[in-house]
C-alpha cells in the first residue's frame, strides 16, 4: 500500500534576522555554523501492507510521529521516495491530494487541541463531507449519526462542544472524524497516551473493532511496547531516526532481537531492574556517526561506530539493523 | 546499572539488600487519619476520608486514575495544597506529632527537612533562572545553615550520587540544558539532599521514556533504600509497581478501595475495580499477550460530583442492590488486607 524509500527529514531551524545575525558574527569569529536542523527521520524504507496493523513504535526523539505525519502527507521528505499505491506524494497535483486525503486519515495524541473549539461535534465530523462534497446536507447528518453511533458516543452529542467531552469521549470523536471519509489507511498517533488506563483499553478495542468491521490499514504510532503487541500485525521500532527492526507478530518470541528492543522489552517486563540500559537516546540535532545506539550498546565494536547498518532481512518475517547480528549471543530469546 | 559501577555515582557505597523487611514489625513513621481534602465552592470533598500508614523504610504504592484524589493526598502531606484547596478535615501524624497543630512556620521546617517530594514534570519543579547548584545548594543553605561554598559542595557531591555523569560542571548549567531524564535527577537529588524520612514520588517517571524511566527507577529505589526512607509512590501505573512496592494502595474517587501486599494485588485482587485495572492494563512484556483488553465500561464520576452509593457501582459488573445505597464500610480481610466493597462485607 506505502513504499518508503530512503526516507529522510530534517527540521532546519527559521532563518530569521537575527539568526542570520548570529551566524554572521559566528563566521566572523571563525567559527563554523554547526546547526544544521533536527534530523528526525534518517533514511527509512518501509512497506505498509493492506489490511494490516503496523506498530511503529519507539521513544521520544526517535522520528515515529514524524515518520506517521509523512505518512499521512502532513509532511514532504526531503530526501527519499514516499509511494502510496504508485503514486509518489512529492509531486501529487491538487487533484491528487484531494484523493489521497480521502484515503489517508490521521488522528491525534491530545484530545484537545485535535478539536476545533468552536465548532459542535457534529459540525467537526460533517467538515471533511462538505469539503469532498459528499451527499446532500440530509445524508450529511444521516452519515454523522451512524458513525457518532459506530464509535460509541451518544446521539445527542452532536450539538455539543469538544470541551463537554472527557478525554476517551473525544478521542472517540476524533476517530469518527477520521473514519467519515471511509480512509483506507488510518494513521493513529499516540491515540490513548493521554487517557486513563480504563478508558485505555477501551478506545484500543474500539480501534480493533473498527478495523476488523472496516477491513482498513493501521498505522499505530506509539511508545506503549506492550499496548502496541496486542494489536499489532507487525512492529517497527525506531530509534535515532533510523528503523531498528521489523518483526512479524506470529516470530516475536521466537527471533533474535536487536539489542535496543532487547533493553526495551526489559524495561517493559517485570524483571527489576537487572537489564537497565545506561545513557540517553541521541539527540537528533547531532546525532552519533554509525549506527545511533552504539553508545548505549554493550555489544559495539568498531564497525558500529563508523558505519550505518543497514535493515536486512534476517529470517522470514524479521529484519533487522545490526552489525552484530549474526556474530553474537547477545540475542537471547525474549523473556517469555 | 549493575553493582560493580557504584563509583559511578561520585561515592563508594555499600549496596543495600534489595529484600526489604516487610510491613509487620516496623516503627510506624506516619500515619493519615480519616484525610479529607475539599475545593473551595462548596464541592463534595475530592479527597473523602483516607486512612493509611506508612512504616520505615518501606515503599508504599499510591494507584489511582486522574480525579482519584492521589496527588492531594500527596500535596496535603507536603502542605503543599493549592490555594483552591483546603484540607478540612483528618489528622496527619509524623512520628506522633500531629502536623495539624504546628504553626505553619513550624510545619514547614518540619515537611522540608523530614520528608521529600518528587513532582511528575522536571521542568516545572525546577527553577528555571537558577543554576543547579544553587538549587541544591539552597537546601543545605537553609536548613542546615552552611555557608554557600559548603553548601555547593555538598550539591555536587549529590549531583554525582544521582548519577550526573560530571557534577561539578552540570551544578553550573541551567535546567533547559537538562533531557528529561537528567531533570528528574536533579529534582530527585534536592529531594533527597537531606535524607528525609519520607520521600513522596508523585508519577516521577510518567513524563519519561521507559529506559529512561527504568533508571531513575532504580536509582530512587536504591538511595531510599541507603538512606532508610520510606517511599510513598504515586502513579496511574499499577504495573510499575510490581517490582518495587511492598505495598498498594489503590484510590478511586477519592477514597481507598484497596490496599493490600503487591503480590496479592497482582495474583487476588479483591476490589472489582481493582479486578478492572489490572485486566484493562495491557500485560508487561515478561507475560502472554492476551488477544484484547477488557475494559472497564463508563467513565470515572467527575470529582466532587460522587454518586450517593458505592462510586464504582455504575461501572461494576457485580453491584448489587446495597452498592446503589451507601458507600461500603472498609472490610479487613486479614493479612494487611482491607477492601472498601459490599461484596466482602460480613453484615449479609
Amino acid at each position: 500500500m506505502f513504499t518508503l524509500k530512503n526516507v529522510c527529514k530534517t527540521f532546519k531551524p527559521s532563518r530569521g534576522l537575527g539568526r542570520e545575525l548570529s551566524a554572521w558574527l559566528g563566521s566572523l569569529g571563525g567559527r563554523r555554523e554547526d546547526d544544521d536542523g533536527v534530523k528526525a527521520v534518517r533514511g527509512v524504507d518501509l512497506i505498509i501492507r493492506p489490511g494490516e496493523i503496523l506498530g511503529l513504535v519507539g521513544e521520544s526523539g526517535s522520528g515515529k510521529s514524524t515518520l506517521g505525519r509523512i505518512m499521512a502527507g502532513l509532511y514532504l521528505p526531503d530526501e527519499g521516495t514516499v509511494l502510496f499505491d504508485g503514486h509518489d506524494l512529492t509531486n501529487l497535483d491538487k487533484e491528487g491530494w484531494k484523493k489521497f486525503r480521502r484515503r489517508v486519515q490521521i488522528m491525534f495524541q491530545d484530545p484537545v487541541s485535535s478539536l476545533n473549539p468552536r465548532l459542535t461535534a457534529g459540525a467537526i465530523v460533517e467538515e471533511g463531507l462538505v469539503i469532498h462534497k459528499m451527499g446532500t446536507a440530509t445524508e450529511r447528518r444521516a452519515r454523522v449519526l451512524s458513525l457518532m453511533e459506530e464509535v460509541g458516543l451518544p446521539a445527542d452529542s452532536v450539538n455539543r462542544y469538544g470541551h463537554q467531552f472527557s478525554g476517551g469521549q473525544r478521542q472517540r470523536l476524533s476517530l469518527a472524524r477520521a473514519l467519515s471519509l471511509d480512509p483506507e489507511l488510518l494513521i493513529a498517533d499516540e491515540p490513548v497516551s493521554a487517557l486513563d488506563v480504563s478508558i485505555q483499553a477501551q478506545i484500543i478495542n474500539l480501534l480493533m473493532d473498527l478495523k476488523a468491521r472496516r477491513g482498513m490499514t493501521l498505522v499505530m504510532v506509539s511508545h506503549d511496547l506492550p499496548l502496541v503487541r496486542i494489536l499489532a500485525d507487525r512492529l517497527a521500532v525506531m530509534y535515532g531516526g533510523m528503523i531498528m527492526e521489523v518483526v512479524d507478530r506470529e516470530f516475536l518470541e521466537t527471533v533474535r532481537h536487536h539489542p535496543y528492543v532487547m533493553s526495551l522489552w526489559a524495561s517493559a517486563a517485570n524483571e527489576g531492574f537487572s537489564h537497565i540500559l545506561e545513557g540517553e537516546p541521541p539527540d537528533p540535532q547531532n546525532p552519533p556517526t554509525g549506527c545511533p545506539f552504539h553508545p548505549r550498546c554493550r555489544e559495539a565494536i568498531d564497525i558500529c561506530r563508523e558505519q550505518r547498518p543497514q535493515l536486512l532481512q534476517h529470517d522470514p518475517g524479521f529484519a533487522c539493523a545490526c552489525h552484530r547480528r549474526d556474530k553474537l549471543e547477545f540475542s537471547r530469546q525474549l523473556p517469555l | 546499572m549493575t553493582a560493580a559501577k557504584t563509583n559511578d555515582y561520585g561515592k563508594t557505597q555499600p549496596r543495600p539488600s534489595p529484600v526489604r523487611t516487610t510491613h509487620q514489625g516496623l516503627t510506624q513513621i506516619l500515619k493519615l487519619e480519616n484525610l479529607s481534602v475539599s475545593f473551595e465552592g462548596g464541592l463534595k470533598p475530592a479527597v473523602r476520608g483516607v486512612s493509611f500508614s506508612l512504616m520505615a523504610g518501606e515503599i508504599v504504592g499510591l494507584v489511582g486514575e486522574s480525579g482519584s484524589g492521589k496527588s492531594l493526598t500527596a500535596l496535603s502531606l507536603m502542605g503543599l495544597l493549592p490555594s483552591s484547596a483546603v484540607q478540612d478535615g483528618g489528622r496527619i501524624i509524623f512520628k506522633g506529632q500531629d502536623l495539624g497543630a504546628l504553626s505553619p512556620d513550624e510545619r514547614r521546617r518540619l515537611c522540608g527537612t523530614h520528608l521529600g517530594m518528587v513532582f511528575q514534570e522536571p521542568l516545572t519543579a525546577l527553577n528555571p533562572v537558577l543554576s543547579i547548584g544553587e538549587q541544591v545548594a539552597e537546601i543545605y543553605r537553609l536548613r542546615c545553615g552552611k555557608s554557600y561554598k559548603e553548601a555547593l559542595a555538598e550539591a555536587i557531591e549529590m549531583l554525582g550520587r544521582v548519577g550526573l555523569p560530571n557534577p561539578a560542571q552540570a551544578a553550573e548549567s541551567f535546567p533547559h540544558r537538562f533531557s528529561g531524564g537528567m531533570r528528574q535527577r536533579v529534582v530527585l537529588a534536592m529531594a533527597l539532599a537531606l535524607s528525609p524520612e519520607i520521600l513522596i514520588a508523585d508519577e516521577p517517571t510518567t513524563a519519561l521514556d521507559p529506559t529512561i524511566a527504568a533508571q531513575i527507577l532504580e536509582l530512587m529505589s536504591r538511595l531510599a533504600a541507603g538512606d532508610n526512607s520510606s517511599v510513598l509512590f504515586i502513579t496511574h501505573n499499577l504495573r510499575l509497581l510490581k517490582g518495587l512496592a511492598q505495598r498498594v494502595m489503590v484510590m478511586y474517587t477519592g477514597l481507598i478501595v484497596e490496599e493490600a501486599p503487591v503480590g496479592e494485588i497482582f495474583d487476588s485482587p479483591a476490589h472489582p475495580y481493582t479486578q478492572g485495572l489490572l485486566r484493562a492494563l495491557p500485560p508487561g512484556l515478561d507475560e502472554p499477550a492476551p488477544e484484547r483488553l477488557t475494559a472497564i465500561g463508563g467513565a470515572p464520576p467527575v470529582p466532587g460530583q460522587w454518586p450517593a452509593g458505592c462510586p464504582f457501582e455504575p461501572r461494576c459488573g457485580r453491584a448489587f442492590a446495597p452498592c446503589r445505597e451507601s458507600v461500603p464500610p472498609i472490610t479487613d480481610l486479614g493479612g494487611g488486607r482491607h477492601v472498601r466493597c459490599f461484596l466482602y462485607s460480613s453484615e449479609d
